[in-house]
């Protein structure tokens, strides 16, 4: 069984390029467009959320409360994306120990994020620096065979 | 005061008539206690001296009003003419010498010409104050003589200072204020320099503050709230430890200054001096202001344009994050790549190209339409014409319908090319942002000819309509369709033909933009 991911972001060609990145690195894909349909997506079986943070109706951060506060999938790793990295959104990622990535970013770089964050399910609430992180070179933590 | 040394010292030939003396005397006693109140219109007196001023001097009328006529000068001087002349110098000069040691006190920290003046002033007192005890105290049957020479020349002295603290003549003012003058050029300099609103008050106010003598200055905004304060630290030279003995009052009357600047007002809590030793320093920072209010237009610019400059990068990242993952893709993943993945992504690549395109042809075109490099040739052109080649260039797409109902004989001054973009933006907007019925319509009246497009959409948000004609302002759920220069090229468009545009909303829904021009002939 391979994880499957949530893909939350409004432009349709940067999910549909992060989609087949994810996908080619072996990963289910669920696309939501708006916080809501997000919010509605998390209760399926996913494993891990892709967040631009400036979505049409809401705040990205919006739904990463309602992440969190969900009974059951309270905990799963998100990997919030930002086009403004201004140092109050970075400050704010960090404070909630959730990894980042600015747009515009390397396929390679997001997926080897996501490989890292769910290689690291086991250790809840570990903050991934993506600074710190191989990122790109690093080839991503093998997803579970199809 | 001249009088003072015929009284004291009275001459052969002038002996005025016993009651005329005596007003005399009383106006005499009342100099002093009028100074008195002139240094405590600025700072209240402590109540000890309060009463030490009105006491003598109450006692120096009453024993005026009291007396017998007073002795000619080559009579022998009573012992009650002793005794009153003492009272008299006693007066004078505890009070003169408190105004005098106000007054030097009340300089400090003042700017020069204040402080220049209050000193004066302070002289003045002074020297009038050594004159009367020098000459209360000659012997009565003095001829005149050195000491004679010593009184007139202080009197002297005391009459000129008291007309330069008083009414220092330009020339002297222009002299002292000097080292203000040369602040303020300083001042200057640097806020023609400052890039950012908080450099200009940052700038201002310790000039300002210094300017009147104040404790502290602000910039209150348009809603009350504080943009910027200025507080002067501390100085040594007003710590009790060195400054006064006994009590001392805070200013009761201290005013405060309040100067209108475009930004807010400029509020400094100025020294209760200032208003009387300081209007010229108060006219001064009242021109700095204004040249404070430009530099905030200038860095208020400024930030408009770092602020472009920062969305514009944006509006770019968004299509270069789509293609420049998409080449990153192929080059890592071409083989892994399934032909459906292969056809999106091109796909995509083409979209976000076409976008970007359009972005930088747009901004390019702003830039040289603010510049006024744009070639615009006005010409007359028919107003339905405009329009059906606008509907051609932009038809309306599925669900929504386009309903046109324009005057034939409508005619403005436009450029053809120009006034055809105008429109197909304006439809462009109204296809994203509005309802499923569009209106064009024209109205002709003397002088303009109003066209307008309007909708029956969701309409502009509140908070968007003054911004709506500025570069990449854009609604919520915009989902960043447009480039977001649209409203701005048009609305630098229909300002390049001489007309104007507005927006606004529409009844009973929807928003409606209203286009006026000149009509052609």
């Amino acid at each position: 069984v391979s994880y499957t991911v949530l893909v939350v972001e409004d432009e349709p060609d940067i999910a549909m390029t992060t989609r087949v990145s994810l996908e080619l690195a072996g990963y289910r894909v669920v696309v939501a467009e708006t916080a809501e349909q997000a919010r509605d997506r998390i209760a399926e079986p996913i494993d891990a959320v892709v967040l631009d943070l400036r979505l049409p109706d809401r705040d990205g951060w919006w739904v990463v409360d309602e992440i969190r506060s969900h009974p059951e999938k309270a905990s799963i790793p998100i990997l919030v994306v930002s086009a403004h990295a201004s140092p109050s959104t970075l400050a704010r990622a960090r404070d909630q120990g959730l990894p980042y990535v600015t747009k515009p970013f390397a396929p390679d770089r997001l997926v080897g994020l996501i490989g890292e964050i769910l290689g690291g399910t086991a250790s809840q609430g570990e903050d991934v620096d993506p600074d710190e992180s191989p990122g790109s070179d690093q080839a991503p933590p093998v997803p579970p065979e199809e | 005061v001249a009088l003072l040394g015929r009284l004291v010292a009275p001459d052969d030939n002038a002996q005025p008539a016993g009651w005329i003396t005596k007003i005399l005397l009383i106006l005499l006693a009342c100099f002093p206690y009028f100074l008195h109140r002139f240094a405590s219109s600025f700072a209240g007196p402590s109540r000890k001296l309060e009463w030490a001023a009105g006491g003598l001097t109450a006692a120096i009328v009453v024993a005026t009003l009291l007396e017998p006529d007073f002795p000619a000068s080559d009579e022998p001087r009573p012992a009650w003419v002793t005794g009153y002349l003492i009272l008299l110098i006693a007066q004078w000069s505890v009070i003169l010498v408190t105004v005098a040691a106000r007054l030097w006190r009340g300089g400090r920290g003042q700017p020069t010409v204040s402080r220049r003046r209050m000193r004066v002033l302070a002289l003045a007192s002074t020297s009038l104050m050594i004159a009367i005890i020098v000459s209360g105290l000659a012997p009565a049957d003095s001829r005149p003589n050195s000491l004679t020479v010593v009184v007139q020349s202080l009197i002297l002295v005391s009459a000129v200072a008291f007309m330069v603290g008083l009414a220092p003549p330009r020339g002297l003012r222009t002299i002292w204020r000097q080292p203000e003058q040369d602040a303020a050029r300083e001042v200057i300099g640097r806020l023609m320099t400052a890039t950012e609103r908080k450099d200009v008050l940052d700038q201002l106010l310790p000039y300002a503050a210094a300017m009147v003598g104040a404790r502290s200055a602000t910039v209150v905004d348009g809603l009350g709230n504080v943009a910027s304060a200025y507080e002067l630290p501390i100085q040594d030279s007003d710590s009790p430890a060195r400054g006064s003995r006994g009590v001392r009052r805070p200013p009761a009357n201290s005013p405060s200054i309040r100067i209108p600047l475009q930004s807010g007002t400029l509020v400094v809590e100025a020294s209760s001096y200032t208003p009387f030793f300081g209007r010229e320093e108060v006219d001064l920072v009242r021109s700095l202001g204004s040249l404070a209010d430009l530099a905030i237009q200038r860095c208020d610019v400024i930030a408009r344009e770092r602020e472009f400059i920062a969305d514009a990068a944006h509006e770019l990242r968004t299509p270069l994050t789509t293609m420049s993952a998409v080449a990153a893709t192929f080059a890592l993943r071409w083989s892994d790549m399934s032909t459906e993945q292969i056809e999106e992504s091109i796909e995509a690549l083409g979209r976000q190209g076409e976008r970007a395109r359009t972005l930088i042809e747009n901004l390019l075109d702003l830039a040289k339409l603010e510049r006024g490099a744009a070639d615009i040739k006005l010409e007359p052109v028919t107003v339905g014409v405009a329009v059906k080649r606008a509907l051609e260039i932009a038809p309306e797409p599925e669900g929504k319908t386009v309903e046109v109902q324009v005057d034939d004989q409508a005619s403005v001054l436009a450029d053809p090319d120009r006034l055809e973009q105008v429109l197909t933006n304006l439809l462009t907007n109204a296809y994203r942002y509005g309802g499923e019925r569009i209106m064009i319509e024209s109205a002709m009246s003397p002088g303009e000819v109003v066209l307008t497009v309007s909708d029956d959409g969701p309409g502009v948000p509140e908070d968007l309509i003054p911004n709506i004609f500025q570069p990449l302002t854009r609604g919520r759920d915009s989902r960043g369709i447009g480039s977001g220069l649209g409203l701005a090229i048009v609305q630098r468009l229909v300002e390049a033909f001489g007309g104007k545009i507005s927006c606004e909303s529409n009844q009973p829904r929807g928003a409606r933009f209203k286009v006026r021009l000149r009509p052609a002939g």
